[in-house]
């Protein structure tokens, strides 16, 4: 009970200071409402979104990061996918920044089973290097990271923008299988 | 007719009522089904029976090969000298196999689905093939679900694998070098395209196959692969 307390109070902490991080995207507002569109076709014709976002990449990445929340579900199905902003913005933010991507270290290595489906994706490149999600291809399923990788990651992504976005060479990545899956 | 008629019954039971049929049982089960499978492990060929055109050998010709010795397997020596190639060659295995262990050649008679004797040539044919094509595209883009050479004796499971690992063997220049990304559906039910597709068509598609994994997947006997060409 103790540790799982320590646990809970360390991720509420850093909860906190993910959400102190968040980004102000007060200057961009003009642009909101073509991120909002890219959520809401992200089924259907995210790729003419995807590029509309392209043309203000600095823009787009400011609300997209600030969209990055911690997501509850372990699995998501690809219906259940499209609802869930955090795993579209990050997606969003690796085409627009040219593949970049962020990793996470599992702290407690109890939380993944690396035998389980959802441990053998997500522990691939090793306890260190723990994406947020990763998607099964052939069944367009996602995966998610336990919430302390998905903390260290949205606070890579909020450093990244008060640090770099702004002179930043936004470019799209090229490939699906970079900023995907 | 009959046979068509006795074909769709069969169909009909082994997907809609699994205490009337071993064809539903998870694969891994005890199901008593690897006592359906052929004694010698060999196909007959059916009378009748188109095989599609394909530079893959009809299933009885591997069978009969010997490429399907039990020397096949993780420490995979078949290929060549290379040992990146076998370590490839191991990966596209792995990945075949934890793609397609569901998944059944259509039959050619009612009989239990994992009697290899009552596998339609043509189809089962098609599986190995969309099973080379895993395997190729195994080595362009490595997010696919893989699993282990089974450990057991489970004989269902060890001839998916050897299945697989065949496929994998074979694996080469079959596909065009763009086709990096693959969808599994049952027609009609569930998802018929893969969000990463961003609407483009498939390329080719191999199938319709029995799926008796379930899951994202529904269960049922029209299971295709969905190749996709230049997706980005």
């Amino acid at each position: 009970v103790k540790s799982c307390l320590l646990i809970l109070a360390g991720i509420f902490l850093i909860a906190s200071q993910a959400d102190a991080g968040q980004p102000d995207c007060s200057q961009f507002k003009a642009f909101k409402g073509t991120v909002d569109h890219y959520y809401k076709v992200v089924r259907t014709d995210f790729r003419p979104a995807m590029n509309g976002m392209s043309n203000f990449p600095l823009a787009a990445s400011c609300f997209l990061v600030r969209d990055l929340k911690q997501v509850s579900q372990k699995r998501l199905r690809t219906e259940q996918t499209d609802s869930v902003k955090s795993i579209w913005a990050l997606r969003g933010l690796r085409y627009l920044t040219n593949c970049k991507d962020f990793r996470g270290r599992l702290i407690h290595e109890e939380l993944l089973d690396p035998k389980g489906d959802r441990g053998e994706y997500l522990l691939r490149d090793g306890a260190d290097k723990v994406p947020f999600f990763r998607t099964w291809m052939s069944h367009d399923t996602s995966v998610v990271a336990p919430a302390e990788v998905q903390q260290q990651i949205i606070s890579e992504w909020q450093d990244w923008y008060a640090s770099e976005a702004a002179t930043f060479s936004f470019q799209q990545c090229a490939s699906v299988n970079d900023w995907y899956f | 007719m009959e046979k068509h008629m006795a074909l769709n019954d069969w169909f009909s039971q082994l997907f809609a009522d699994p205490k009337q049929s071993g064809g539903n049982i998870p694969l891994g089960a005890n199901t008593g089904a690897r006592q359906n499978l052929g004694v010698n492990g060999l196909l007959t060929e059916t009378p009748g029976v188109a095989l599609v055109s394909s530079p893959y050998p009809v299933v009885p010709s591997i069978l009969n090969s010997g490429l399907l010795s039990p020397s096949l397997g993780d420490n995979d020596r078949g290929g060549p000298s290379d040992g990146t190639s076998q370590l490839s060659s191991n990966m596209g295995a792995k990945g075949a196999f934890g793609e397609t262990r569901g998944l059944y050649p259509q039959p050619s008679f009612p009989s239990s689905i994992y009697n290899m004797d009552g596998w339609d040539p043509a189809s089962a044919t098609n599986l190995n093939m969309a099973r080379t094509w895993l395997a190729e595209v195994q080595k362009r883009n490595h997010t696919m679900k893989y699993v282990d050479k089974p450990s057991g004796s489970n004989t269902i499971e060890n001839n998916q694998w050897q299945l697989a690992a065949t496929a994998a063997k074979n694996a080469s220049n079959l596909s065009p070098a763009d086709v990096r990304n693959f969808f599994i559906r049952q027609d009609g039910v569930g998802p018929q395209a893969p969000g990463w597709s961003g609407g483009s068509k498939p390329y080719k598609s191999f199938g319709p196959f029995l799926n008796t994994g379930g899951g994202d997947v529904p269960r049922g006997k029209n299971t295709y692969i969905d190749f996709y060409k230049g997706v980005k």
